[in-house]
């Protein structure tokens, strides 16, 4: 058979490795920012840039998309011409890829933090840059998939498969919960709306951590390990069930994200089910891990990259567990809305992604400009360091957690809650939040030492970008054969599979939920916002607010005392997007508009709230919000908003839009007006005077008498 | 798509679509593991070695005994 010479070009591994470290340090540094701001919340005063609702989304969206999403370019751009003995496909696209997610990403950096956004988590961006995000993922998954189909091996190694998967399978979450009405350059609102943009934003939302956290780096596990241990893979017949029984089961398991709320019971259910299904893949996967260092243990005494990879591959197996087992609703019904989750997500984040990431570089680091590592015991410490700074950060987080909820749930014995005031519990908490910070810098120093470790390597070799190979070339025409093999010997068929089988999930759940009316009883008495409202909610949205306030009010007996009524589906009719959130580090909003409620504040309460928290609450961890008393109200786009509402099927009259600014004008002026004549000095046309609506329309409209309500079953 | 509508309006009880999730799921990893069990072990061998293939050194993943050295210096 002919041997073919051809060369592997390693300069696009090489770019995207530089933009991980670079995107690494920016991604943990504004983590460790916000993690400040929650004990000192003065911090930043008045820079609303600044703020932690809207530095939230930025390190969220850095970290995901930012260092795992180069981190994953660097592994599979550095591995699927190796795994297939052939070129890349096209290195133009490549740098197109390359250049392309950089400048997505300081787009990214250059809107969150103003407040463009759309509202939904690790969501955010808004449609121009979700466009770019379309299109350069395109680019990247016909390189991959071009690249398989001139490939000298007969077979398509497994990590492949997970490139392949991820690739499809980011692509049909990104597409379809990002379908967006424009109203402005810079913003939009999504078409779906309350409790069924909740179903499709955490389809997506819990889909982006199985396809973007976790397929790409099960593919760069099942080829980084193997070749820092130099021994094959443990058993290659469990990477194959590991793979398809991973792919299908994942994309069911969003509802567990929205346990105890507005979504019908069998779709929660199903979302259970197939979450608890999920362990037996993720440890077959990590038990495959784990195992391929069998006969290797020596080594891993020695090796920092192999250490790495033992602790990322736990940290996967620990996060693996741990995700199923907060889908039960009774442990659910603890966690939610708690900094459980938060330890939860960095668990996965700085242990499974971060490790496997700081292993790979310390591999190919040396690989790539042919010199030793430049400093073992750095990349040591390193290991050291971000180990210990994860665990620092995760425990505090779960005992603040657990203790926090506690709180939340505890009655009296005379039947009253034992903390009505939410401010307790979060006192409670603090020294927590100031440990994390502690295991905060603990890991960004190692990622310090990593960085110079990386310079000094580069400095003293020489950057080899080719590398030459040879291969025997494929027949032409393969032999077509039966079942996985035939599958596998056609990626193009190959990618078609794993698509159908993760649309199956989604279209199993999504088509009901979109169809039949009984799954979202209306409610008559709920009406569309006001124009004045609408804007507010708007600037809820662009100030992050869902970061740290629910509007979801659980139906269980502490919450409804404390808050008020338990949310209906029917409330969230006209919520584009819907803002349930997913943590408390504030009290939940659902029924601030109802009087009577724990979080019923009068106007002037809310104004001087705003302004700073601490006047009314001196514990507040809220940041202050002065700028909102400030800023002058944009109402240039209430006509478009109104529109595009009512192409959504808002039911305003004919010919609203020409006149919501007049309605828009009256309300404020009365609002302003009566503050004006409580001593506070403010004019009707302030931000903070539509926000102030809005938040006294939450819950307001099924809390009216209960002869105007009627629940259509 | 109306008639999809008129099916699923029409459908009662929506526990069904669990019923259809779950067992869409087992014929799945039924045929599944029919599949894999069926792989040739020689096979099977051959493609878990594919990303040892290129490998032009056989020592552990940083060059451990020369960097140390160097650290010495």
């Amino acid at each position: 058979m002919e041997i073919q010479k051809f060369t592997y070009d390693n300069k696009i591994s090489r770019l995207f490795l530089n933009a991980t470290i670079f995107w690494g340090i920016v991604a943990v540094l504004v983590g460790l920012l916000i993690a400040i701001e929650l004990v000192f919340p003065k911090l930043t005063n008045g820079i609303s840039f600044l703020s932690f609702g809207r530095l939230r989304p930025l390190h969220t969206n850095a970290a995901i998309f930012a260092f795992v999403g180069n981190a994953i370019f660097t592994g599979v751009y550095y591995s699927i011409p190796r795994l297939l003995k052939t070129p890349l496909y096209s290195q133009l696209l490549g740098k197109i890829n390359f250049w392309g997610w950089q400048l997505i990403i300081v787009a990214a950096a250059l809107t969150i933090p103003f407040g463009y956004t759309v509202g939904k988590e690790y969501a955010e961006l808004e449609w121009p840059i979700d466009i770019a995000v379309t299109i350069i993922w395109i680019v990247f998954g016909l390189n991959l998939i071009m690249t398989t189909l001139k490939r000298r091996v007969k077979h398509i190694y497994v990590a492949i498969w997970f490139y392949i998967a991820t690739f499809v399978t980011v692509a049909v979450l990104h597409v379809v919960n990002s379908i967006n009405i424009p109203i402005t350059f810079l913003k939009s609102y999504p078409v779906y709306a309350g409790v069924q943009d909740a179903l499709v934003q955490w389809w997506y939302g819990h889909n982006a951590v199985a396809f973007f956290l976790t397929t790409p780096f099960l593919g760069l596990m099942y080829y980084f390990v193997p070749k820092a241990a130099n021994r094959p893979v443990y058993s290659y017949r469990l990477s194959i069930i590991h793979f398809w029984s991973l792919i299908f089961l994942y994309i069911w398991a969003g509802p567990h994200h929205l346990l105890y709320s507005a979504l019908p019971d069998w779709v929660q259910a199903l979302g259970v089910v197939f979450s608890v299904m999920l362990i037996a893949p993720s440890w077959g996967g990590m038990v495959n891990g784990l195992l391929t260092l069998r006969g290797a243990w020596d080594k891993v005494r020695q090796d920092p990259v192999l250490k790495m990879f033992v602790v990322a591959i736990t940290a996967y197996g620990m996060a693996t567990f741990e995700g199923p087992l907060l889908s039960l609703k009774t442990v659910n019904a603890i966690s939610h809305f708690t900094d459980w989750t938060i330890a939860h997500v960095h668990i996965g984040a700085l242990g499974w992604n971060g490790m496997l990431t700081f292993g790979m570089i310390y591999w190919l680091m040396p690989r790539l400009y042919k010199t030793p590592l430049w400093s073992i015991k750095m990349a040591n410490a390193h290991f050291w360091l971000a180990t210990t700074g994860m665990l620092f950060f995760a425990v505090p987080l779960y005992f603040g957690g657990i203790t926090q909820s506690l709180m939340w749930k505890q009655f009296t014995e005379e039947g009253f809650l034992k903390y009505p005031n939410f401010m307790e519990t979060v006192v409670q908490i603090i020294p927590m939040y100031a440990l994390r910070i502690f295991g905060g810098v603990l890991y960004v120093t190692g990622i310090i030492l990593l960085i110079i470790n990386v310079i000094k390597t580069a400095y003293a070799g020489n950057y080899v970008r080719f590398e030459e190979d040879e291969a025997p070339a494929l027949p032409s025409k393969l032999t077509p054969e039966p079942g996985h093999r035939g599958l596998e010997a056609r990626p193009v068929m190959f990618t078609i599979v794993a698509l159908i089988v993760i649309l199956i999930g989604g279209i199993v759940q999504f088509m009901p939920m979109f169809m039949i009316k009984t799954n979202v009883p209306t409610i008559e008495a709920v009406m569309p916002y006001t124009p004045l409202e609408l804007h507010g909610r708007d600037i809820y949205v662009r100030e992050g607010c869902y970061n740290c306030h629910s509007q979801l009010v659980r139906p269980f007996r502490s919450e409804v005392e404390r808050y008020g009524d338990y949310s209906k589906a029917g409330e969230t009719v006209y919520d584009h997007p819907f803002q349930f959130g997913s943590k408390r580090t504030g009290p939940d909003l659902a029924r601030a508009g109802v009087a009577g409620s724990s979080v019923n504040k009068p106007n002037s309460w809310h104004l001087t709230h705003f302004e700073e928290p601490q006047k009314l609450i001196p514990q507040s961890i809220m940041p202050p919000y002065p700028w909102l008393l400030e800023n002058v109200l944009d109402i240039s786009t209430t006509a478009k908003k109104i529109r595009a509402l009512q192409y959504l099927g808002h039911p305003y009259p004919d010919g609203f839009d020409e006149i919501a600014n007049e309605d828009l004008m009256k309300q404020a002026a009365q609002i302003a007006g009566e503050l004006r004549s409580g001593g506070f000095e403010i004019d009707d046309n302030r931000e903070v005077i539509a926000l102030i609506a809005y938040i006294q329309r939450l819950g307001y409209d099924i809390s009216k008498p209960a002869d105007q309500i009627s629940v259509n079953d | 798509m109306r008639l999809a509508r008129s099916v699923l309006e029409n459908a009662t009880g929506n526990e069904i679509f669990a019923i259809i999730g779950i067992l869409i799921f087992f014929s799945f990893f039924v045929g599944l593991i029919w599949w894999v069990v069926k792989l040739k072990s020689s096979k099977v061998k051959e493609f878990s070695r594919l990303p040892l293939d290129d490998d032009e050194e056989a020592s552990a993943s940083t060059d451990l005994d020369s960097s140390q050295s160097e650290n010495k210096k």
